[in-house]
């Protein structure tokens, strides 16, 4: 299997890179009745590339430490936000969603990753998101934005009130799947092999090409239907970038 | 650097919780790798001391006299749990019956690979056992059934998910988490949780 | 809560090693396997990280943080690949 020849990282020194600095909470943006983006003030932020993330670190008074990573849910020239969706009964997340205020800071050290990332290229991309796992796809969609690659979105979620990026996704006309619930404008159940072949013969639709990129993420369970779904199809492993996060 | 507002789990000083833990109602399934999958009819552990070697197949095991224990477990990623309820063979009993000698030390091996060490007083002097029931019902494959080995004075990964073997030794041989920088005895009240603890 | 990717461990890889873990290639000791550390399985809700071949599951890399000390075991695995040098 190749190893991925992915984005060269080397424009800030990577003990520079990985030091934990201060990140201070700009906005908000509630995204879900279960989610909100944090839009944060990093001193010497460097541009990242889509797909790359953060670690975390809070820290209670006793000392106590709580590291996590979080996708950046920003596009690459953006100021850095993270995506964080409330896990039931965890540590990090709740603070995150649901009592750090604007002003406030934690720790952050990155951006971090090297494989589940978007070259610019001209290769049609197919983003296929589970949850939360549309955070890092968000950064990819926008990154690509300016670029000619056609881009086709698949969501999935619980439910309306849970969809992030709701009005984005609706507007870049990408399939969203809702798995627990019925509401008109989405398609019912989870992802499958028709609506796969759909995302991919619209990706490939627009170009000549069957060199399609196809970044997955969500859950862990999520991201293996999805890739054994893709290799049924004839997407080559290498042609994959997966990233669960359990 | 504190991050304002952030407290973490609670982590208390009742008297029945070691230092640096925090209880939890849940029990959290904490694995290093893939839950092994062992049918009852295949699942064999076999103690050894170099000399003598015995193999306990799930009905033999059964045909030694089981325990039941309520008792709090404590993990080193900082959770606790109040009386569980575990039913099992006594490590007593089980060594009786391979009939392996005296030795100081046991290196404990799972399904799966997995492996840690322990003095051989821990498992026959206190509450260890062969564990094949938790909370009135077989063991989950998630919690290391069909059979664990539970050492509940000591930090939980000595208790051994998918046990598969004990070998009995003069010298301490590092299991996986030990030899990765993890405490070699594991005491919880003593939060002996590394190596340099 | 299975494994998750490589690339969640990159960072503190990354620090333990002083040296850019993204583009870092492993070969799997037991069964040969070259394949980006990205792709590694790695289990975290674990006393540390425990990072696994994708392809034969057998322990490649144990890294446990102590304190201001990083403990790694890299038993499983045959070589290692990082980008740098002189350029």
């Amino acid at each position: 299997m190749p190893v991925t020849d992915a984005t060269r990282i080397d424009r800030v020194p990577v003990r520079q890179r990985l030091a934990w600095r201060e990140a201070l909470v700009v906005a908000s943006v509630a995204e879900s009745a279960s989610a909100r983006t944090l839009v944060l003030g990093i001193d010497g932020w460097d541009e990242h590339c889509a797909g790359q993330h953060l670690d975390v670190r809070l820290t209670a008074p006793d000392g106590y430490r709580a590291t996590r990573s979080y996708s950046l849910s920003s596009g690459p020239g953006e100021v850095p936000q993270i995506t964080v969706e409330r896990v039931v009964d965890g540590e990090v997340s709740p603070f995150l969603v649901d009592e750090i205020e604007v002003g406030e800071s934690f720790e952050v050290r990155g951006p971090i990753g090297g494989y589940f990332v978007w070259e610019p290229s001209d290769a049609p991309l197919v983003l296929i998101g589970g949850g939360s796992g549309l955070a890092p796809l968000r950064s990819i969609w926008r990154a690509a934005a300016d670029h000619p690659p056609p881009v086709v979105i698949g969501a999935s979620a619980r439910s309306v009130d849970r969809l992030i990026y709701g009005d984005e996704l609706q507007s870049l006309g990408a399939t969203v799947q809702l798995t627990r619930e019925a509401a008109s404008g989405y398609r019912a159940g989870r992802i499958d092999r028709a609506v796969l072949d759909d995302l991919l013969a619209c990706a490939e639709s627009e170009v000549d090409t069957t060199d399609a990129v196809v970044f997955v993420c969500g859950p862990t369970n999520f991201v293996e239907h999805v890739a054994t779904l893709l290799r049924a199809a004839g997407v080559r492993p290498d042609a994959m970038r997966l990233e669960r996060f359990g | 650097m504190a991050t304002r507002g952030f407290q973490g789990r609670a982590r208390t000083s009742d008297g029945r919780v070691p230092p640096g833990q925090h209880v939890t109602d849940d029990f959290p399934v904490l694995t290093a790798g893939p839950t092994e999958f062992v049918e009852t009819s295949e699942w064999e552990l076999t103690v050894t001391d170099g000399i003598v070697t015995s193999t306990f197949d799930w009905d033999r095991l059964h045909e030694l006299p089981m325990e039941s224990i309520t008792t709090d477990i404590h993990c080193v990623t900082h959770w606790s749990k109040f009386e569980t309820r575990w039913r099992g063979v006594p490590i007593e009993a089980l060594f009786d019956a391979a009939d392996v000698g005296d030795f100081d030390y046991a290196l404990v091996s799972s399904y799966g690979g997995y492996t840690t060490n322990l003095p051989v007083t821990d498992l026959i002097d206190r509450d260890a056992m062969v564990a094949v029931e938790f909370d009135g019902a077989p063991l989950e494959a998630e919690h290391g059934g069909p059979a664990r080995l539970l050492v509940p004075h000591l930090y939980l990964w000595k208790s051994a998910k998918w046990l598969s073997g004990i070998r009995l030794g003069d010298d301490e041989d590092q299991g996986f988490w030990e030899a990765a920088g993890y405490h070699n005895y594991g005491d919880p009240w003593s939060e002996q949780r590394y190596a340099s603890d | 809560m299975t494994h998750v990717d490589g690339n969640a461990v990159i960072g503190p890889l990354s620090v333990a090693l002083g040296a850019d873990m993204a583009d870092a290639a492993a070969v799997c000791e037991n069964c040969g396997l070259r394949h980006a550390i990205a792709e590694c399985h790695v289990y975290l809700r674990c006393p540390g990280i425990v990072m696994r071949c994708p392809q034969c599951g057998s322990v490649e890399i144990v890294l446990v943080e102590i304190a201001h000390r990083f403990e790694i075991t890299m038993s499983g695995i045959a070589a290692l690949s990082v980008i740098g040098g002189q350029t």
